[in-house]
């Protein structure tokens, strides 16, 4: 909900802080400052929300600023930052929830920022004129006036192998983030970072009795859920109908939270609507549908752009948006969704790696090709259609080989220990999960204010997800094997053993039907021309309904198009525009 | 003459080195001598079958593709018309002079009618293919075995998975085709042929199959009796899947390899009745096909439309059932092949 900025340095005689706090407008009504020697804080909130907690501690030479929350909620989390960070190493042992914080010390003139364990929430920093500044979103480190604004080409070719910028680097140069779980020190212009929070591997023989495996999933999911409650007299549930929301939806009953749901409808192309009503009705929630269509979505792109903070090129992000605003104007003002389940607990995704490792490499066209680059084309946006997309110029400002792949080489690089499977995964949270899901959601869901609730993202939940031995989370072909016998009881058995269809958005028809008049002008001649990224053939049969002979999915054609439209947007309000709106 | 590597154009008189006079490449053909085809139209062939190199291919596909060419460039339908109609005028005349012309109009017109079978020796093709590679070295997007072969599985929990869904072939070939174009990846799919390749992972896939209670099978075959019988034996032999999954049959048979006559190969000899009907046994009697005759991207198109396509099981309506405890859906790779998506010989 909140957002939190500040600098550390020369002292800023102009008012940067209040154009970084201003930035964000629509996070807060309220914002509060803390000047200190060397340093700014700041801290934008909305005041008299029920289970709101001061954002700003001082105590002595040291302060603190936190945005957002910890689960179980406490009391301040700004006083809690101060005295986990007040100790070397750090006491973050058991920090989790959805926040991001700054702690400065004018003693030591020393600042540390922090991250949620997973990254729902953001922060960003750059280096400018002799201040190191900080901000939860990008476009409050672009107010500031004097920051140059350029394009880095190698934050963008990365976009457009994942739909989402991984790693440190943003698309905007100079500027980088700290990452999920991590603490960064600044000190006289010198950065370090480390992490605090790590997920490995390390099976229990306890759980290989699926009795006691399920028991300690449905008992610490369970707690995940309540852990995230915070006093609202209601909450609202994104509930898609399929497994993973409709486990948390029943964890929530079974806390007897009063629930509110939320769910999509895409008209004839719905794929789970039928189950979210069958879902809500077993549970005895009430159920909002929303209708999503592509002049609603049309309506409302630009402010999903901005909202937005980073180009995310997975088109369920303006679908998410719709789904806040219904939620915010039923009047709740946190919701929770099913995010985590596929990364912790084996989702499809695991599959197509598990079939490539099979056979190996059989031909002499894959003797160099690597497990990372398998992993890689699991995006399907444009890793290996470089040649037709990118133009010489673009190819020759993105950097050398490898960037892509070294993201990943930590978890599939090697043979070293641990189950296939839990390596996938750690990919998927690393990337797909933290740098991805979490984050859009986030901000789809504060574009209304909203705090958004991930349980299965819990801390203690993620951690034992990598103590059951990983035939309990694929089972032959069962996706989530254990979180199903965990809800099989309770919930339609429709719902727990179908096959997964996973949320499909139709965007294919999206944007060559009612959005094609916005893309073919923001993907037009004129426009690639102007960035010289692009080679205008590729982009072009594209438009037309074309792609590649080799691709045989035509949401594939969707799914490019609109991580390029999105980009081009992103580009124009973050890169023209500061991020003005 | 064009060459395939400048695209420049040559008389025969410039070229009388075997070279391009522009770029001094080596022609690997001169149809001037004796060869079947050009330069250019022998990589025109490759860009047909690689679908300008997205999609990788076999030699096979490309024998097929010049044998498609070859039959395509043929006689015109017009010149044998006329052949026909002098034959019928001298018959109406019936002079004897013209009765001997017509028979020779006759049988040349017999002579030149397109047959149904390969115009294109293998073993010509065999060897342009060979001065082909050696000339201009291995064409883009051609699948090649590694030597040694596919480094299996190395994590002990893979064995416990297990796949959506399987495509079982009746040749390793085809299984070459899906698995170099990422077919097993892109469906979460296990590929094997049922002669037991790819060797290093047949026994384990195979076993992980067992895992999936809910499995899809596909069965892709030639129009062969073999081929016919595939999806009949996978769904009644203990060994693969009987009583354990549904086999759906996706290949060629005989009602598809029709559009493709003259790229058949001639047969003979009695067909095992169980598995085709009368009109399918007459066929195969006397002719096979092959599925590498379709080009690599219509063949991996439609065999995914096949298992992602709901309609595919609706239309599954024929179950050929015996003993009982097992079944197969008839719904083949043909059925739906039209002329929008390249059906008839254009579907090649």
């Amino acid at each position: 909900m909140s957002g939190i900025c500040g600098w550390v340095g020369e002292a800023d005689d102009g008012d940067t802080l209040d154009r970084m706090l201003g930035a964000i407008d629509y996070r807060g009504d309220t914002s509060v400052r803390e000047n200190l020697r060397g340093a700014s804080l700041g801290y934008r909130f909305w005041a008299g929300r029920p289970g709101k907690s001061p954002g700003v501690a001082r105590d002595g030479t040291r302060a603190a600023v936190c945005a957002g929350t910890f689960a179980p909620p406490i009391e301040s989390p700004a006083r809690s930052v101060l005295e986990r960070t007040a100790r070397e190493p750090a006491a973050l042992d058991d920090a989790d929830g959805a926040f991001a914080f700054a702690v400065y010390d004018e003693e030591t003139l020393e600042l540390v920022l922090g991250r949620d364990p997973f990254g729902v929430r953001s922060l960003y920093y750059v280096e400018h004129a002799g201040r190191f500044y900080f901000a939860t979103e990008l476009k409050q480190l672009l107010a500031i006036p004097t920051l140059p604004v350029e394009i880095d080409p190698a934050a963008v070719h990365k976009y457009l192998t994942f739909s989402f910028v991984p790693g440190e680097a943003v698309p905007v140069r100079g500027i980088k983030r700290v990452l999920p779980g991590h603490l960064l020190r600044y000190r006289a212009g010198t950065i370090t970072t480390a992490p605090y929070f790590t997920l490995t591997e390390s099976i229990d023989e306890e759980l290989r009795d699926v009795k006691t495996a399920v028991h300690r999933v449905r008992e610490l999911g369970k707690q995940a859920v309540g852990r995230r409650l915070n006093g609202e007299s209601e909450v609202g549930l994104f509930l898609s109908g399929g497994i993973d929301s409709s486990i948390v939806a029943l964890w929530l009953r079974a806390l007897d939270a009063k629930v509110r749901a939320f769910s999509l409808d895409f008209g004839d192309r719905s794929v789970e609507r039928e189950q979210a009503i069958e879902v809500a009705k077993t549970l005895e929630i009430p159920l909002e549908i929303v209708k999503v269509s592509g002049p609603e979505i049309e309506a409302v792109f630009w402010d999903v752009v901005a909202k937005l903070d980073l180009p995310f090129g997975d088109a369920v992000t303006a679908p998410q948006y719709l789904l806040a605003k219904a939620a915010r104007a039923a009047g709740v003002t946190a919701v929770f969704n099913g995010e985590g389940g596929d990364q912790l607990f084996g989702g499809w995704t695991s599959k197509p790696m598990i079939a490539a490792e099979m056979y190996g490499h059989l031909y002499e066209h894959q003797e160099a090709e690597s497990r990372e680059e398998t992993y890689l084309q699991s995006y399907h946006r444009f890793y290996g259609l470089e040649d037709a997309l990118y133009t010489e110029q673009f190819r020759a400002s993105v950097g050398g080989p490898g960037q892509r792949r070294a993201y990943l080489t930590p978890y599939l690089g090697s043979d070293s220990e641990g189950a296939f499977l839990n390596r996938v995964r750690l990919a998927d949270i690393s990337l797909k999960g933290s740098q991805n899901i979490l984050p859009r959601a986030e901000r789809m869901t504060n574009a209304f204010g909203l705090d958004v609730r991930v349980p299965l993202f819990d801390r203690k939940l993620a951690e034992v997800s990598f103590t059951l031995p990983p035939e309990l989370k694929l089972h032959g072909a069962c996706e989530k094997y254990v979180l199903k016998l965990a809800v099989q009881q309770r919930l339609p058995e429709d719902i727990v053993w179908r096959r997964k269809f996973g949320m499909s958005v139709p965007v294919t028809d999206f944007v060559l039907g009612p959005l094609a008049p916005l893309f073919e002008e923001l993907l037009g001649e004129k426009s690639l021309a102007k960035r010289g990224m692009f080679r205008p053939e590729y982009v072009r049969s594209l438009l037309a309904g074309h792609d590649v002979p080799s691709e045989f999915r035509k949401r594939r054609i969707g799914e490019r198009l609109w991580a390029l439209a999105m980009l081009e947007a992103w580009m124009r309000t973050f890169i023209d525009r500061r991020g003005a709106t | 003459m064009k060459c395939s590597k400048c695209q420049s154009d040559c008389t025969y008189p410039q070229r009388s080195d075997g070279r391009c006079p522009t770029c001094k490449h080596r022609f690997a053909f001169e149809p001037r001598t004796g060869d079947i085809i050009s330069d250019a139209g022998f990589q025109s062939a490759l860009d047909a079958v690689s679908s300008f190199g997205s999609v990788r291919f076999l030699p096979d596909h490309v024998y097929y593709e010049l044998a498609r060419r070859r039959k395509a460039s043929g006689v015109p339908r017009t010149v044998m018309f006329a052949f026909s109609g002098v034959a019928v005028v001298a018959a109406i005349v019936a002079t004897p002079l013209l009765l001997l012309g017509a028979a020779t109009f006759a049988g040349i017109g017999a002579m030149l009618k397109p047959r149904p079978t390969l115009n294109v020796e293998r073993s010509t093709f065999d060897t342009m293919w060979r001065r082909w590679i050696a000339i201009n070295g291995q064409p883009k997007g051609l699948i090649v075995r590694r030597e040694a072969a596919g480094t299996p599985y190395r994590h002990s929990d893979v064995q416990h998975y297990s796949f959506d869904r399987a495509v079982i072939c009746d040749r390793p070939e085809t299984v070459d085709l899906l698995l170099a174009n990422n077919f097993h990846f892109e469906n979460n799919c296990a590929v094997l042929a049922v002669t037991g390749y790819p060797e290093h992972a047949f026994s384990l896939v195979r076993e992980m199959l067992k895992n999936n209670p809910r499995l899809s099978v596909y069965a892709l075959h030639d129009a062969t009796p073999e081929g016919c019988g595939l999806a009949h034996r996978l769904a009644s032999d203990e060994r693969w899947f009987r009583g354990s999954a549904r086999v759906v049959e996706v290949g060629m048979r005989p009602a598809h390899a029709r559009k493709f006559k003259g790229v058949w190969t001639a047969a003979s000899g009695t067909v095992d009745k169980r598995y085709v009907t009368d009109d399918e046994r007459m066929w195969l009697e006397k002719y096979r096909c092959e599925l590498a005759a379709i080009r690599p991207e219509q063949v991996i198109k439609r065999l995914f439309t096949a298992i992602t396509t709901e309609a595919t099981l609706e239309q599954a309506s024929t179950y050929v059932e015996s003993g009982g405890d097992y079944w197969v859906d008839s719904y083949s790779f043909s059925k739906d092949s039209q002329a929008s998506d390249g059906g008839d010989d254009s579907f090649g």
